[in-house]
């Protein structure tokens, strides 16, 4: 192929870095949404709160809250009010949705998603989940939060809803209308927590995450030990071994190490594994 | 990056099968390709956000699909195609224009580099939006974002003889644009 004209040459060497992010923050507003998306999928049925996914996603973009399972393991921790605020604000959207980000800005219409969260179901909220709006920090999912939820795509399958755009790589964001919970007030659950399954396991370990983030370690290790004892073959039991290494590092316990090692060795992918390595101040992974 | 040891903990009968990229990776490294992607595929920078996260999403669910061999870009790109392709139509019919190729290049020459990529963001821009889907996704992984044929072959599941044939055209027409409008220099 003939060269091209220096004038051409040129203009795309100046306008090869062009068209990239100009807010620097917007690579976390993303990452974060991904992750509400993510959860919202992985969720499915049992464990969405009581709104809209998109909604979610959205307003975790404005916001700065997210409330993905990833982003809750990895952010959550980080991001001291971040629980307790992003769940009640999920809590007054209407309709679950795997992804999306309906924010204040016009927002295009878009293809179905390929699976949409049918449930909605909140997950009941303590006093201390007030929210406060904006205080959300820079969560951990640059430490492998998200990669801690890529083992979704092998081994836990969101329920899909297959359309024929869902067979392409078609974006997850929707706009369908899944059922509206009872949506509340801010600050109010619409739902409590089912007595069983996903959304009551994620109940608990919301619990100890944010007992964790205020210094609570006696509630913390206490939802721990229920979860413990009612979900012996629960979901979310690396989840919780996670916590618990991480709680006893935040309390000082001396054989806190020993124990976080053990669990990053266990679960090297986890999602809270960089977090407890550097709570715990555990060297690098060989 | 946390994922991308831990892969490596991992023995080689779990590498066989698991995705040898993690996530977290790919973000890190391909967030800014991803996102200047969209934008010069005609998702405004309204949407480009948005754009950026159900590509991501996407992503995501689908990290199982990228093998180990495959340009992670490549892949990438494949995936910011549909995502861009649904927001254009979406911003068609809200009456948007894809790009913004109401704003002509400016022939200020002004001498400082941030202008002269400025205007050379803006001829680009001008120029991208005359071409066809096909031939613009071919120009941007060619000219712009420098891969080889084989990777944007693989990229837009086309064969490499197509490629060529459409970034030559693409670039044909690209030097009558610069004339057109002056390159650089007013």
């Amino acid at each position: 192929m003939d060269e091209l004209p220096r004038a051409a040459k040129e203009l795309l060497a100046l306008a090869r870095e062009s068209h990239g992010p100009e807010d620097g923050a917007a690579r976390e507003r993303v990452r974060r949404g991904v992750a509400l998306a993510v959860m919202a999928s992985a969720a499915g049925t049992a464990a969405t709160v009581g709104g809209t996914a998109a909604k979610a996603a959205g307003f975790a973009k404005t916001s700065g809250l997210t409330g993905a399972k990833a982003w809750f393991w990895g952010t959550a921790l980080a991001s001291t009010a971040a629980l307790g605020i992003a769940t009640p604000k999920l809590l007054e959207l209407r309709a679950p949705r795997p992804v999306a980000t309906a924010t204040t800005r016009a927002r295009p219409p878009h293809a179905a998603p390929a699976h949409v969260p049918q449930a909605n179901v909140a997950t009941p909220l303590g006093p201390e989940a007030a929210p406060a709006e904006g205080a959300l920090d820079r969560g951990s999912l640059d430490e492998g939060a998200l990669d801690g939820a890529a083992p979704l795509a092998p081994n836990h399958r969101a329920p899909e809803q297959t359309t024929p755009r869902a067979q392409s790589a078609q974006p997850a964001t929707t706009r369908h209308k899944a059922k509206r919970g009872s949506a509340s007030k801010l600050g109010r659950p619409a739902i409590t927590a089912p007595a069983q399954g996903l959304g009551a396991e994620m109940a608990l370990l919301r619990g100890a995450s944010a007992a964790l983030e205020q210094a609570r370690y006696a509630d913390a290790a206490t939802s721990l030990n229920e979860h413990a004892e009612r979900f012996t073959h629960g979901q979310l039991n690396e989840e919780r071994e996670g916590l618990r290494a991480l709680l006893r590092c935040m309390r000082g316990d001396p054989l806190a190490a020993k124990a976080a090692e053990r669990f990053v060795r266990s679960a090297p992918d986890a999602v809270l594994s960089a977090r407890i390595k550097r709570a715990c101040k555990l060297g690098e992974t060989p | 990056m946390t994922g991308a040891t831990n892969k490596l903990a991992l023995g080689t009968a779990a590498l066989a099968s698991a995705p040898t990229r993690s996530f977290e990776a790919l973000y890190e490294a391909h967030f800014d390709f991803v996102w200047r992607s969209l934008r010069r595929l005609g998702v405004l920078p309204a949407f480009v956000e948005d754009a950026a996260q159900d590509t991501f999403v996407v992503v995501h669910r689908r990290l199982s699909d990228l093998r180990s061999d495959a340009s992670a870009k490549a892949w990438l790109f494949g995936i910011a195609m549909r995502v861009a392709s649904d927001y254009r139509r979406s911003q068609r019919r809200k009456h948007a224009v894809s790009f913004d190729a109401d704003r002509s290049p400016s022939h200020d020459s002004g001498p400082f580099e941030g202008t002269a990529k400025a205007q050379a963001a803006r001829v680009l821009e001008a120029f991208l939006a005359t071409l066809d889907d096909d031939k613009r996704a071919v120009f941007v992984l060619a000219e712009l974002e420098e891969l080889s044929a084989p990777e944007i072959s693989e990229a837009l599941e086309t064969n490499v003889n197509t490629i060529y044939s459409r970034l030559r055209i693409a670039r044909e027409r690209f030097v009558d644009f610069v004339a057109a409008h002056g390159g650089l220099h007013g």
